[in-house]
């Protein structure tokens, strides 16, 4: 057992109200510079929808994560064949285009202008070349826009599902989205890590927070290739490459990261996990639909005695495991079993971890009879025609899981690699947790009801008065459970990465041997 | 009757020849033998250089004097004639004879008036009979012994350097050169028999003179080395490819397009142009 420490987080989905604080946050803080204009470390996207950049989810166009052939994990677009065939020109770089132009406007012109016919306007400029533009596209073009054909019906993880299920959920009264805010998952098996040339980027050892060395990076971009969610963004002014930092500087000093800090919805956690980094290479190798199992099985529990034994071997510090017992991503992802990585077929083991929406409003249809109703209206109003009636009773308890907007197909395609029944497993809890919480204020529903359903979704009284309790109550040191940072015992930022490389993060990588 | 007349003739020829050794052998004619023999005749055909029957008559007697001191001063100051007179034998430069004094060089024209033939003969008549002449005569050289006189294996009878000292020629099993004298693969071409015999013999450059002057190479050896020099220059003729000219052109651009084919079959997936390429090109655009 190799235990490690790592700061995690869980995204609630239910909650997001797609405002993009958490992106203005982060771009205040670190992506107002030159050459970053187009960085969004943190981005909100609408689901169903392309994203950004646009159409990330699909690694048939940039090629990014891992891959299994012939029972071996490699990269997906790196390595060293296919760098030497690329090593001029890569061809699943995203372009800028792919992205979108940053710009900004001439507002001086609002007030410089001289006296005239016409009102002054605010012309767009380019961020990149300074001349006007034609607005072609921002970091979340696609914001609301449910149903459009060129973003949401774009949408990669339509892949698996036939032309029939797709029109479904674009069926004008069964229109829906969500909202899914993105920053670097800070995996454990980083494709990032694995493609850098130049071995700029480490995971760090305390915390497991995934960095670019500025003064290493030779601006080979293949991690923004590597990365699948394409969290990795090279900097054309500086020829850098830069990606989130989970705000480690604010993690260190004990604050939230900004995103979070800011999150008007409250949807961010972040806690400590601790987990064994000698399993990490068996579990990636392992088939696709055990793939998360498996990711959640490497995850330790804090209160272990054997765990917290080794994790001090390891020179974890007690106040980490202290914060790791405290975790609410633990009780999320590890106790309650809510929470989902984020595309796990690409291998990576993200460490960010995404509560799946409930939404809308889970109802049953009832079939009724329309027909004598219908008749009493007069000619001209609209004619009901159809036979069934949205039932928001508790009659029927998981009548229509597989009728809601959002097949379950679609969700397991984006959280669950495919596996509808997590996804229904999830739908299960959260709809127990709501059940439950009726109960105590509403009171409609009986005892036994609840206590039934409660049972049938794997949940004691106890653990969805947890859940409701982080879900919908919680103060800021709920949220946030931030591991004092023992500088003291970490590898300095300034030293040489190269010198610890394969040695801290992740399992996989072994020491060049040198010599004969 | 035929026979007795061809015998009287030669027997007259000689008799005129030793006649003309013995008693006209003026300075002019000594000087002409000495210097300028190796590469001019007087009425005989060209050789290296021009026939210079008549040439008094086709330049001023100052221009000639000016051109025999320095050629390439007159060539390069611009004049026509000398400029084409240098084109038309191979840009083979005439060796300055600056050693030589106006008196003397006088003395040199006065001889080639003397030897002139009255009527002007018409150049290209003379040219053919010379060359006719010179594919005529056959050397009897052995080229193997000429090629270790050239290389310096065999010494030449009277110590004079070997050739190769100076000279380089591009021929398999030849070691290479100097480079401090002409590249004489192809001297044979250039300058014909007569004038590689010439050369070699008359000794019309100073350098040349310099070395053999009290060496001089005998006349086998000469022929030996002639003999060489065919052979050097039969097989650099043989190795010259033939113009290539448009195939190399066209040859150039089917080999990039075969090259571009490959490339786009080899990079076939690449990813050419951005994902929101069809959403950008509906979009209006206000340029």
């Amino acid at each position: 057992m190799d235990v490690r420490s790592q700061v995690s987080m869980v995204f609630h989905l239910d909650k997001c109200i797609g405002c993009h604080t958490c992106s203005i946050a982060c771009k205040n803080i670190w992506t107002d510079r030159k050459g970053a204009e187009y960085m969004w470390w943190n981005n909100v996207e609408t689901k169903p929808g392309t994203g950004y950049p646009t159409k990330w989810e699909d690694q048939s166009i940039y090629r990014g994560g891992w891959q299994k052939e012939n029972g071996k994990v490699t990269l997906k677009g790196a390595g060293k064949r296919r760098g030497l065939t690329n090593i001029f020109y890569n061809p699943n770089l995203p372009v800028i285009d792919d992205y979108y132009e940053p710009f900004t406007y001439k507002y001086l012109d609002l007030i410089e202008s001289p006296e005239g016919d016409d009102q002054p306007t605010a012309r767009p400029v380019s961020l990149i070349t300074g001349e006007p533009i034609d607005i072609k596209m921002g970091p979340n073009w696609d914001d609301d826009l449910s149903g459009t054909p060129d973003y949401a019906r774009n949408d990669p993880n339509f892949k698996n599902m036939s032309e029939a299920e797709q029109e479904v959920m674009f069926q004008l009264e069964k229109m829906a989205f969500f909202y899914l805010p993105r920053i670097c998952n800070h995996c454990l098996n980083p494709a990032c890590v694995a493609s850098c040339p130049s071995g700029a980027i480490y995971k760090r050892g305390e915390d497991g927070v995934v960095l670019i060395n500025q003064e290493v990076c030779r601006a080979w971009r293949m991690c923004v290739t590597a990365c699948p969610y394409k969290k990795s963004y090279y900097n054309w002014h500086t020829g850098k490459s830069e990606k989130c930092i989970l705000c480690f500087p604010r993690i260190e000093a004990g604050l939230a990261p900004a995103c979070m800090h800011s999150c008007v919805g409250r949807i961010r956690y972040l806690g400590v996990l601790l987990y064994d980094a000698s399993k990490i290479e068996d579990v990636v190798h392992d088939d696709e639909k055990n793939l998360i199992n498996r990711h959640l099985d490497i995850i330790l529990d804090p209160f272990d005695e054997k765990v917290i034994r080794a994790a001090k071997m390891n020179g974890v510090a007690d106040s980490t495991i202290h914060a790791a017992q405290n975790s609410p991503v633990y009780k999320y992802v590890k106790e309650w079993k809510l929470a989902l990585p984020l595309h796990a077929e690409f291998r990576t083991l993200p460490m960010l971890f995404y509560v799946p929406p409930l939404l809308p409003v889970m109802a049953t249809l009832k079939q009724v009879d329309n027909t004598e109703q219908s008749e009493k209206m007069n000619p001209i109003a609209k004619y009901w025609d159809d036979n069934w009636l949205y039932d928001t009773s508790t009659a029927e308890l998981w009548g229509t899981l597989d009728q809601v907007r959002f097949p379950l197909k679609y969700l397991a395609s984006m959280l669950s690699a495919g596996n509808e029944d997590m996804i229904k497993d999830k739908w299960k809890k959260l709809m127990a947790v709501r059940i439950h919480r009726r109960r105590v204020t509403v009171g409609d529903i009986s005892n036994e009801k609840a206590d039934e359903v409660l049972k049938e979704a794997g949940l004691t009284a106890e653990q969805a008065e947890g859940v409701f309790y982080l879900t919908a109550l919680a103060k800021f040191e709920d949220r946030f459970v931030i591991p004092p940072a023992h500088r003291e015992q970490a590898i300095e930022m300034m030293d040489f990465t190269g010198d610890a490389k394969g040695e801290i993060g992740f399992g996989i990588k072994s020491k060049v041997r040198r010599g004969i | 009757m035929r026979k007795k007349f061809l015998k009287l003739i030669k027997a007259g020829l000689s008799l005129a020849m030793l006649v003309n050794i013995a008693f006209a052998q003026s300075a002019g004619e000594t000087t002409f033998k000495n210097t300028c023999a190796a590469c001019h005749t007087v009425g005989m055909g060209k050789l290296i250089g021009p026939d210079l029957a008549n040439v008094d008559k086709r330049q001023s007697e100052a221009w000639l004097i000016k051109f025999i001191k320095s050629s390439q001063s007159v060539i390069k100051s611009g004049d026509k004639y000398a400029d084409s007179i240098f084109k038309a034998f191979n840009q083979v430069t005439m060796p300055d004879q600056a050693s030589l004094t106006d008196a003397q060089i006088k003395e040199v024209l006065e001889y080639i008036k003397s030897k002139s033939p009255a009527v002007t003969a018409s150049s290209s008549t003379s040219t053919e009979s010379t060359s006719e002449t010179t594919s005529a005569t056959t050397s009897n050289g052995d080229a193997s012994r000429g090629r270790d006189l050239f290389v310096g294996k065999l010494r030449f009878s009277n110590n004079g350097p070997t050739c190769n000292s100076c000279h380089n020629v591009d021929m398999e099993g030849v070691i290479s050169g100097g480079a401090l004298a002409k590249d004489l693969t192809q001297a044979y071409s250039r300058l014909g028999e007569e004038g590689v015999k010439g050369v070699i013999s008359g000794l019309p450059f100073p350098q040349m003179k310099q070395s053999y002057e009290k060496s001089p190479i005998m006349e086998q050896e000469i022929a030996d080395i002639v003999a060489f020099l065919k052979e050097t220059d039969k097989q650099a003729s043989a190795k010259s490819t033939a113009s290539v000219g448009s195939t190399m052109l066209i040859g150039g651009i089917i080999g990039v397009i075969v090259l571009l084919v490959l490339f786009s079959i080899f990079w076939i997936k690449r990813k050419s142009r951005t994902v929101n390429y069809s959403i950008y090109e509906r979009q209006i655009k206000s340029t």
